[in-house]
């Protein structure tokens, strides 16, 4: 009788097993693209405004993609291993790989801009040059710069003035809001979606931000770090 | 019936041994062709991973060669070797180098090359292998070419460094540019070895230095806002190994259009590549025409001296009024006395 249950117990936990495996694991690519009224991004061009009515161009585009996680249709949660990840609008192509995803249908992203307090540590990623470049001083805090763009504007006094909008330290990171989408995760399969950021919201909402009136340079000012940061919860969405 | 079997098997077993004896005997395995020792390159603390050159690996016998040919004026025609230009004492840089059409340079350094993506000020060259190769010209080494193979041949040990290090047989039998690349491969080979990672800097960031109170206020100042240097020298390398117009000219002519030269893009005029500070002290003049001889006139440009264009980077508009970082007489003594911790005393030492 006791081996008949002890048969029972392992066939149960052998079938049990198994069904988690043929459930299976995908894997989702989000490749990002920037873009201004849904144009790609052109580098170095003066021909963008803000709702400021800043006229402007970006020379540089960098920042980090963390902590992202997907839910389900049913609204539970499925946090990914991804670490901290650069991107840069003069990379070729911003693919971010979300590795081993159960199989299903996720209805929601939901990411930082930037890193938590336990990842945002000087040299806490791995000394690759970007990670070196976007590092934030230990006098200022420490840990990463979470976002820089940069570029130049039509300034009253000078018609190609310079702007530097950083941010970094934790009290600035990003909470992107969710993000809608229908991403439908097979086994073994790669699922590929764009994910898009419109560069000219990170000037727009809660807070218009002007370069003029507003600061045209936001590292260490707290109060400006933390409009661009409340600017960045709604800068993406899947297209 | 057993101890039959087990006859039979050490029967087998001896007759297998004695066979492969009898192999070993009979065919003597082929001498191993001559193949270079490799050599793993020395990774400090917080450097980025240093570039990879598959067609040039690192060797022993690579960096030797490498090594004394750095130092050999067997090179040249007229006694110049690569440590005229390149003195260790200066952080294996010079004075001024102006060349036969007038152009002054300040001569960059050889510091931690390894980890760059691209070289000399404007970025012309991207890999290292092929560096020094110009060097060859007249303007350098006027290299007579069959001196160089009437040398080189007849030297005690470069035909066996040559051989051991890139399985060259006769030197003599190769051709001028192969003979050439060799050099410059084996010269890059040892310029990748040149790492300066132990500066009193180095040392404090380890606990085996104390800063001095203004070498501390000074270094408050380079990685704040109030200097600002850290964006574009960033630690450790002290350079991003990217190009940037840090504002010396409104208007920019001749070698001063720096990396457009190169990319022939008019949006790259007046943009350099960050040098690196590491050994700043020795490696004087400064800038990439070697303008200012000292590390204070350096400092009060940017605090005063920074001038407008189309192509100046963003981040040097940082006050309203671009030109002004508003430091203090004091403040710019103690950002000059951080810089000199950069110093590595053991690397500038022959």
């Amino acid at each position: 009788m006791k081996a008949i249950s002890l048969f029972s117990v392992v066939m149960l936990a052998v079938l049990g097993f198994g069904c988690n495996a043929d459930k299976g694991k995908g894997e989702i690519i989000l490749e990002i693209k920037h873009t201004i009224s849904g144009q790609p991004l052109t580098l170095n061009e003066m021909k963008y405004t803000n709702l400021a009515g800043n006229l402007y161009s970006v020379s540089k585009l960098q920042y980090y993609i963390s902590n992202v996680v997907l839910v389900h249709e049913d609204g539970h949660e499925e946090p990914t291993s991804l670490a901290p990840t650069y991107i840069s609008a003069t990379n070729l192509t911003n693919d971010v790989f979300l590795k081993v995803i159960p199989s299903g249908t996720y209805t929601q992203i939901k990411f930082l801009i930037g890193m938590d307090s336990n990842t945002n540590k000087s040299f806490g990623l791995p000394s690759n040059p970007e990670n070196l470049e976007m590092g934030w001083p230990d006098m200022m805090g420490g840990g990463y710069h979470f976002f820089k763009l940069e570029g130049n504007f039509k300034h009253p006094n000078d018609s190609n003035h310079g702007f530097a909008v950083h941010t970094g330290t934790n009290p600035a990171l990003t909470t992107h809001a969710p993000v809608a989408c229908q991403i439908k995760v097979e086994k073994d399969a790669n699922t590929r979606v764009v994910l898009e950021m419109d560069v000219n919201s990170w000037f727009e909402s809660p807070h218009t931000f002007d370069l003029i009136n507003d600061g045209f340079y936001t590292m260490g000012i707290a109060p400006l770090m933390r409009k661009i940061a409340d600017n960045g919860q709604n800068v993406f969405r899947i297209k | 019936m057993k101890s039959r079997q087990n006859i039979l098997g050490i029967g087998l077993v001896v007759l297998m041994v004695a066979m492969g004896f009898s192999t070993c005997k009979t065919d003597p395995p082929l001498p191993e062709p001559e193949r270079p020792t490799p050599y793993k390159l020395r990774q400090p603390a917080y450097f980025p991973p240093p570039r990879v050159y598959e067609n040039n690996p690192l060797s022993v016998e690579g960096i030797s060669l490498g090594s004394q040919l750095y130092r050999d004026p067997i090179l040249s025609s007229n006694g110049m070797t690569c440590t005229s230009c390149h003195v260790q004492e200066k952080s294996f840089s010079a004075p001024l180098h102006i060349s036969p059409n007038g152009t002054r340079t300040s001569v960059p350094v050889h510091v931690n090359l390894a980890f760059k993506s691209f070289y000399n000020w404007n970025g012309s060259i991207k890999i290292m292998d092929t560096l020094c190769k110009g060097d060859f010209e007249p303007e350098f080494f006027n290299t007579k070419e069959e001196d160089l193979y009437k040398r080189l041949a007849a030297h005690p040990t470069y035909p066996g460094l040559f051989r051991k290090a890139f399985g060259v047989q006769d030197i003599r039998k190769l051709s001028y540019d192969s003979l050439k690349t060799y050099i410059a491969f084996a010269i890059s080979q040892y310029m990748r070895t040149l790492i300066s990672d132990q500066s009193y800097f180095d040392q404090y960031k380890a606990g085996k230095y104390r800063l001095t109170f203004d070498e501390a206020e000074g270094m408050k100042i380079f990685f704040s806002e109030k200097g600002d240097c850290f964006h574009c020298h960033v630690a450790m390398l002290f350079t991003d190994g990217q190009f940037h117009n840090n504002g010396l000219e409104s208007q920019h002519t001749g070698a001063g259009k720096g990396r457009e030269l190169v990319t022939q893009n008019p949006k790259d005029r007046g943009l350099f590549l960050t040098p690196t500070l590491r050994n700043i002290e020795k490696s004087g003049p400064y800038m990439h025409d070697g303008r200012y001889s000292t590390l204070e006139e350096v400092v009060e440009f940017y605090n005063s001296g920074v001038k407008a264009s189309s192509t100046l980077d963003p981040i040097m508009y940082k006050r309203p009024d671009l030109s002004r970082l508003g430091l203090t007489d004091t403040e710019k003594k103690q950002l000059v006395a951080f810089l000199k911790t950069l110093t590595d005393e053991k690397f500038v030492t022959p």
